[in-house]
């Protein structure tokens, strides 16, 4: 910052000239440190079958390289560092857990061709891939209004990056608090991995000789308790969710169920993975559907605000435009609807146009219905059904593909779309936490969705790249690069492929959530669908953070909990992120 | 009302529950044959195969081992159950020894984990090879069941909705709620005008102190309270209430980082935004009372 003066004023240095959001320096920061962790999260990923999102990591790399070694002093340019870095990063789950499902999918009699990778269909993958960011970005910032500003979602993990971002100003109090919170947790995270290795799970209720059926197993993580505490009681219903399948469904089904249900109720998982996951799928949909048709007086309020905000010229203040211009937006779902017809139309030399424009427009309102849910399940949890909304974009597109085409052909063109659709999803998330902590700082909106498109196309270059020279040099699917998920996705292509769907469990969970959506209990479909969804030593552990959030503010106050619990929940989250980087790179390259 | 209300919970909750028993009443395999689901029991609850295992008893692929005959199907059975009996031995007895190796070197144990993920095939994919022939799988929901506890649940969805709004009335709820909007929005707006007019005398860890000790509680008493808008004016206008608190507050925040970051003129800009804000949004509340007052007179 050259061309500022600075001043000592007191503990805080006084400076002058404009306040650095968006700048070239933010920008070519939030690349470098996009890449690299896009670099490190995908390679681990492929390893280790899970993700990591990362945008709290950027935020601290963004503070030491912003603030330490090029001492600039700006929250709002490191908002935009971390936002762009996230953007980057947001690929790596996008790409990892679905294209390399065609190297594994090639090793199955019949579909030996489906992984040709040559330029063409590189070229395509990537291109497949910026189109499917540029319309979940598209779909989700007119939603910013209705889940930010109108419902006031928690986003858990905004609320970390926020903390992070505000620790230089926020006092020394809650820096410490951060700080011990990240201590504390990232060293219980490490004894945890070095004592248990990954599956770090306690199971109290075989300890305790509680009835196998109940699933009570916790997921040793000080993170999701973290992330239970800052949903506050807004999360409740995820956890009663979990509660209702393994508490009340489970021991019911003893006497209801069918044969073969009541042989599996004491088998958990198996219950989980057959029965409540796709209940849960069928119900998040089925929420999902039901909040948008009972927030519409919502979402069409927010979208007429930024349409009659793109209309005023040089009026008062309070009518400033900081919204991303609207028919930017309908340009760029519109451009990306056709594009993904083009995309849909050269995958394949079999693909007629007519089938191209089917898969691309219901692939592009799966878009739509996807955003929501995941918008929403971040926004109240954290997490994201990012693999169930990928599964059930898949199966759409594969379902259309397979009528007409071989097989070969189908899997190919499908997973094109496929990955278009997963990536449009991921960005649709990160840009919502992101510009949840972008309130949380005071950032202008429109800034931080420039900052997000202008992440979001080198992720899929690098992720795609890195993909390629990992499968020459290893072999996808192969010991050394075992890619879980993709494997997962693998199974279920191959399962649809010979009409082994679960549609009828789907509609049923639909109706299930559509029923709770219209109950007029805020969102509570979505998060009871979400509980049947997640494993429940996941549920289990966020529920204690829950429990705790309503307890300190009913014993302590609500000022305490924003004063102490907070900072230190967010460190909580913070720490055990950072040390999960690390052990991945550890287990890749140690 | 309030009966009507609790009638209407539990209704929604007996018609969601029975429904979701429904729904995951029945798996696919009860609709299988008998003596194809006796020839699925006879496998190993923890059978876990290769590739290779299961390709020297049979050349069929796991997915189109549902195009065998019974009786072929059933002769694959018999000749893998010896192989896979010994797999789940010899699998125990690698976990066991991986966890003597976990105690003496943790980070070599660490090491092995990566390859237990490789995918096996299970006992399930064996019965999925078979569900997956069958040619309906739509009655898996006993969808009279399940539509019948959907209709008690919708009785529930419709008495809880229609007694909402009289029910949070009745309770004075929503009237007192008003009232810390209408407290914290004038709280608000003096505190954030004091700001904007003695900022020039402020010094940036002063501006902050102020924000968080005279601004931040008021934001957060107005939010919290904010669902008395909804019921008094109805979705459209708290939509647009919102819309001016929610930059109010965004500009609060932005007065906050800049002051940690101490660019005054920037804390100044944005103050003097937020204010304009909480004005119109105070100004909506006032337009919008007098209208339901007329309305209510006339």
């Amino acid at each position: 910052m050259a061309s500022n003066n600075s001043s000592d004023l007191g503990d805080i240095t006084l400076k002058e000239g404009p306040y650095p959001e968006l700048t070239w320096v933010a920008v070519v920061v939030g690349w470098a440190i996009g890449g690299l962790i896009a670099v490190s999260i995908a390679y681990a990923a492929l390893i280790l079958g899970f993700s990591i999102e990362g945008s709290e990591l950027a935020a601290i790399l963004g503070w030491g390289v912003l603030r330490g070694v090029m001492r600039r002093t700006s929250i709002l340019e490191n908002n935009i560092n971390q936002t762009i870095a996230s953007a980057v990063n947001g690929a790596s789950a996008g790409i990892m857990f679905t294209v390399p499902a065609l190297y594994i999918l090639a090793k199955t009699e019949g579909l030996e061709t489906v992984d040709d990778f040559n330029a063409s269909f590189i070229a395509l993958l990537v291109f497949a891939s910026i189109t499917g960011c540029i319309l979940g970005l598209a779909f989700v910032i007119p939603l910013r209004k209705q889940m930010i500003d109108f419902d006031r979602l928690a986003y858990p993990g905004g609320i970390a990056v926020a903390t992070i971002l505000k620790s230089p100003g926020a006092g020394t109090r809650k820096a410490m608090l951060l700080f011990i919170g990240a201590l504390i947790s990232g060293g219980i995270h490490l004894l945890v991995l070095i004592k248990m290795g990954e599956d770090h799970d306690w199971a109290a209720g075989a300890a305790f000789g509680a009835p196998s059926m109940l699933n009570i197993v916790f997921y040793l993580s000080v993170m999701t308790i973290g992330v239970g505490y800052l949903s506050g009681k807004g999360g409740f219903w995820f956890g009663a969710g979990g509660f209702l399948c393994y508490f009340v469904l489970s021991p019911l089904l003893m006497y209801f169920g069918g044969d073969s249900v009541r042989e599996l109720v004491d088998s958990p998982n198996a219950m989980r993975g057959q029965l409540y996951r796709p209940t849960g799928i069928g119900m998040l949909i089925g929420a999902a559907v039901g909040g948008i048709i009972a927030a519409f007086p919502l979402i069409r309020s927010a979208i007429k605000s930024m349409h009659a905000a793109s209309q005023r010229v040089n009026e008062d203040i309070a009518s400033k435009n900081d919204e991303m211009p609207i028919k930017l937006l309908y340009l760029a779902v519109i451009g990306g609807a056709i594009t993904m017809v083009v995309i849909a139309f050269v995958s394949s030399p079999e693909m007629t146009i007519g089938r191209a424009i089917l898969m691309a427009v219901l692939g592009t309102l799966w878009v739509w219905v996807a955003g929501v849910i995941v918008a929403e399940c971040v926004g109240r949890t954290n997490w994201s059904p990012l693999s169930g909304m990928t599964l059930i974009a898949v199966t759409i597109v594969v379902l259309i593909a397979k009528s007409g085409m071989s097989n070969p052909a189908a899997v190919v063109s499908s997973m094109v779309v496929g990955v278009a659709i997963c990536l449009a999803v991921s960005q649709a998330s990160d840009m919502m936490l992101d510009l949840k902590s972008g309130y949380l700082v005071g950032a202008i909106p429109r800034r931080q969705q420039f900052a997000q498109y202008i992440g979001m196309w080198l992720g899929p270059i690098i992720v795609l790249m890195l993909m390629i020279v990992l499968h020459q040099q290893y072999e996808i699917g192969s010991d050394k690069l075992p890619a879980p998920q993709a494997t997962a996705l693998a199974s279920v292509v191959d399962g649809i492929m010979s009409d082994d769907v679960p549609s009828y469990r789907y509609t049923a969970g639909g109706g299930l959530g559509l029923l709770l959506a219209f109950s007029g209990l805020g969102g509570i479909g979505v998060l009871v669908g979400l509980g049947f969804y997640m494993p429940f030593n996941i549920v289990l552990t966020y529920t204690i953070g829950n429990l705790l959030r309503i307890v300190s503010d009913k014993t302590r106050g609500r000022a305490w909990s924003h004063d102490v619990g907070i900072p230190f929940a967010a460190g909580l989250i913070v720490g055990e992120a950072l040390v999960g980087v690390g052990y991945a790179l550890v287990m890749v390259f140690g | 009302m309030n009966g009507s209300r609790i009638a209407g919970q539990i209704l929604l909750w007996v018609g969601f529950i029975s429904a979701a028993l429904a729904a995951n009443s029945q798996r696919e395999f009860d609709f299988l044959p008998d003596n194809e689901q006796a020839a699925l029991k006879k496998l190993p609850e923890k059978l876990m195969l290769n590739k290779d295992e299961l390709a020297s008893v049979t050349t069929t692929p796991v997915r189109e081992l549902g195009a065998l005959s019974l009786e072929e199907f059933e002769k694959v059975i018999a000749d893998i159950t010896p192989i896979s009996d010994e797999n789940v031995a010899a699998a125990e007895t690698a976990k066991a020894s991986a966890e003597q190796e976990d105690a003496a070197n943790e980070t070599a144990s660490a090491k092995v984990e990566p390859k237990a993920k490789i995918k096996k095939i299970t006992a399930a994919d064996f019965e999925k090879s078979r569900t997956s022939n069958l040619e309906n799988k739509w009655p898996t929901i006993p969808w009279l069941w399940y539509g019948l506890s959907m209709a008690v649940g919708l009785v529930g969805v419709v008495l809880l909705r229609s007694t909402a709004k009289s029910a949070e009335q009745e309770q004075g709820k929503v009237k007192q709620q008003f009232e810390v909007v209408q407290s914290s929005l004038a709280a608000l707006n003096k505190n954030v005008s004091i700001l904007s007019q003695k900022l020039g005398e402020m010094s940036p860890r002063q501006s902050l102190d102020f924000i968080d000790q005279e601004c931040a509680p008021a934001f957060s008493d107005f939010a919290e309270s904010r669902n008395a808008l909804i019921q008094r004016f109805g979705m459209q206008h708290y939509a647009e209430i919102m819309t001016q608190f929610a930059s109010a507050e965004r500009f609060i925040n932005r007065a906050w980082s800049a002051s940690a970051d101490g660019y005054m003129h920037e804390v100044q800009t944005s103050v003097d935004r937020a204010l304009a804000h909480l004005i119109e949004a105070d100004a909506l509340i006032k337009k919008l009372s007098v209208d339901l007052t007329h309305q209510l007179n006339s």
